[in-house]
């Protein structure tokens, strides 16, 4: 067995003494489109910054990350700006902020590519225009001078895919990317990102609130609840048949998966706050199946398939989406 | 002042007749034609959802039906009244039936306010009742969108964004309104909280004898829950129907890539959809003849040529297409 494109292990990240997440572990695949799911405040974001040395300042990391056999450093912002951009790219929710408004979308490829790569301007310029035309920008020579503001929010969205790939990473982060997008477009860069991974063997982890538009893209998801994974399953055994009562409930609160005008499933109860997590499991002051067993904290298991942080998995049967 | 037009022999609480809002922009003359010529009903207890991409003129038009936005053009009527043609105060005072809850939950609330003062200020400008039946008629309210009294004295900063926004339909409801407009509202919640404002909805509906209009861009929120179902699409409606029929087999090919866009929780090797090419024209300069023209497959001359007419094709459902054909009855499609 090849070894993953990224293992990580026991991350977690601490704000001062409140610990924000706790004890991620996951390995991303070669070629691989992972999905990670959950609500706001669950620390899925954290985890894609982390896994870009992004945290804000005070923020601490925990645990290990290895890409490629390497570990990613904890703090090192000379390494990481290595790594950044050519190794692991990402992409953001809202294309204006993340694109500099003074500068041309040409010129932010230019400047991404020549610090990864010893490039004539004349030379990066030319990938720069094929890189556009790659993530379908019509008139890729016009709009190489074209300011942020003068383009739609689907063409931002293209030319902050185009500025993320143009250096050819082996791993993708996505942060919400379709988001901020109307459905129509919100498809269009669904299979623009799922051409490209395809195409250049870019393996993706794809963070989303919308489990639809995730299952739609991903070959695997993993669930966030309060900081922790919840549960790490293919896509299809994770629609068919949940092991966590988190993602059955956020399956059976999809209007769209419902009987039309019936009752929705909403959880009862809310996310808990950092700080002030329950002991022993998470999610049991919201569970319907909670036990004594729920008292204390269960271990994502088992070592290797469809994975749970439930004590109960096995026991209770959970009715899926399809 | 005529009366309205009849559907079922009953009067409907909103008839919309050819309503346009438009905005001069200022430069050489150009004008914003954010709603151009939509007409439609809403019946008294019906949840009616209007669809539409960023840009379609949803939002203004949810804002023109309770009068919140002056007409450019067209009639609006609420039951028999044509409420533009009120004297401001009377149209002031006739506001009251018609209210709106909006997409944000936390702008919507004065921060520095406790949630009774925000529930309790539409009754007291209104001037209704003394401060007891005021005090009561709020904390009935409260318990309505199922939230403790004990949040009275709180501020918003001090709730979540799904019980903000149980708060803001709340002071929507507080006046009683006989239509309430719902701009995105649930779209910046997350899915567990959704359901339950979904839920919450669809029971004040019933036990107030209420009217929705429910605005989103999100096309299963609104097919759970609406009786008819409208298509905006740069400031003109493209499709009006049954919900159950419009979401089966859509009439007009932008409903129908709507449709196709949404993600699908599919179980087989993933297959690319026919998404929709480019991105909606702007509504300054709108396409000759069909609007939507330029992002179909199957338009040719006449659709540049001539604007399509609201043709109903089967009872209750309209389209304007050139090419729409009837649906087939429902047990001829199941038999072949």
């Amino acid at each position: 067995m090849t070894p993953p494109l990224l293992s990580v292990a026991g991350l977690g990240v601490r704000l001062g003494p409140v610990a924000l997440t706790r004890d991620i572990t996951f390995d991303i695949a070669s070629g691989e489109r992972v999905g990670l799911i959950g609500e706001s405040g669950c620390g899925k974001s954290i985890t894609g910054l982390a896994l870009l040395g992004l945290l804000p300042s005070g923020a601490r990391r925990e645990g290990r990350a290895l890409f490629d056999g390497r570990d990613l450093p904890a703090r090192d912002e000379a390494a990481w700006r290595r790594i950044r951009g050519r190794d692991i790219a990402m992409v953001f929710q809202e294309p204006m902020t993340a694109l500099d408004p003074v500068f041309t979308v040409g010129e932010q490829i230019v400047e991404t590519l020549r610090s990864h790569q010893r490039l004539s301007r004349r030379a990066a310029r030319e990938q720069a225009v094929e890189m556009l035309d790659k993530v379908g920008i019509p008139a890729p020579m016009q709009r190489f001078s074209a300011y942020p503001h003068e383009l739609s929010g689907g063409m931002r969205q293209r030319a902050l895919i185009a500025i993320a790939l143009c250096c050819a990473p082996r791993l993708l982060i996505a942060d919400e990317p379709t988001t901020a997008l109307d459905v129509t477009v919100q498809a269009q860069i669904l299979d623009l990102l799922f051409d490209l991974a395809e195409r250049n063997g870019t393996a993706l982890l794809f963070i989303s609130h919308d489990l639809g538009v995730v299952a739609d893209l991903c070959t695997r998801i993993l669930t966030m609840y309060a900081g922790e994974i919840v549960e790490d399953a293919p896509t299809e055994a994770l629609l068919r048949r949940p092991r966590h009562p988190y993602s059955a409930g956020l399956m059976h609160a999809m209007p769209r998966l419902a009987p039309r005008k019936s009752r929705l499933a909403a959880i009862p109860g809310r996310v808990p706050q950092p700080g002030a997590m329950p002991q022993g499991c998470r999610f049991a002051p919201r569970c319907d199946f909670r036990t004594t067993a729920c008292a204390l904290p269960p271990p994502l298991a088992p070592a290797r398939g469809h994975k749970a942080r439930c004590a109960r998995q096995g026991e209770i049967v959970l009715s899926g989406a399809i | 002042m005529r009366s309205g037009p009849l559907v079922d022999g009953v009067l409907p609480i909103l008839a919309a007749e050819n309503v346009a809002v438009h905005f001069p922009l200022g430069r050489r003359g150009e004008t914003l034609k954010a709603v151009d010529g939509v007409s439609f009903t809403v019946a008294r207890g019906e949840i009616f959802g209007l669809i539409g991409e960023s840009g379609s003129g949803k939002s203004t038009l949810g804002r023109a039906v309770v009068c919140i936005q002056r007409l450019s053009g067209g009639i609006l009527r609420h039951d028999e009244l044509e409420p533009f043609r009120l004297p401001r105060l009377a149209l002031r005072r006739h506001r009251r039936r018609f209210q709106m809850v909006f997409q944000d939950p936390h702008a919507a609330l004065n921060p520095r306010r406790t949630i009774g003062a925000s529930l309790r200020e539409p009754l007291d400008i209104a001037g209704e009742g003394t401060p007891a039946t005021r005090a009561a008629r709020v904390a009935s309210l409260l318990d309505a969108v199922e939230l403790p009294v004990s949040l009275l004295r709180s501020h918003p900063h001090e709730l979540s964004g799904g019980q903000k926004q149980r708060v803001n339909i709340a002071r929507a409801l507080v006046l009683a309104p006989t239509l309430l407009v719902c701009d995105e509202i649930v779209s910046a919640l997350d899915p567990s909280v959704q359901a339950g404002i979904l839920n919450l909805l669809v029971d004040l509906q019933r036990q107030f004898n209420l009217s929705l209009i429910f605005i989103t861009h999100d096309l299963g929120v609104v097919g759970h829950i609406s009786d008819r179902i409208a298509v905006m699409y740069l400031g003109r409606l493209m499709e009006l129907g049954p919900a159950e029929a419009l979401m089966a087999a859509p009439l007009h090919p932008y409903t129908a890539a709507l449709l196709a866009a949404e993600p699908r929780l599919a179980t087989s090797a993933r297959s690319r959809r026919q998404a929709l090419a480019g991105e909606m024209p702007s509504p300054v300069a709108p396409p000759s003849g069909c609007r939507f023209r330029t992002r179909c497959s199957k338009a040719d001359a006449r659709c540049a040529a001539e604007p399509p007419a609201w043709r109903e094709l089967a009872p209750g459902h309209f389209v304007a297409c050139h090419y729409a054909k009837s649906p087939q009855p429902l047990a001829a499609t199941k038999e072949g």
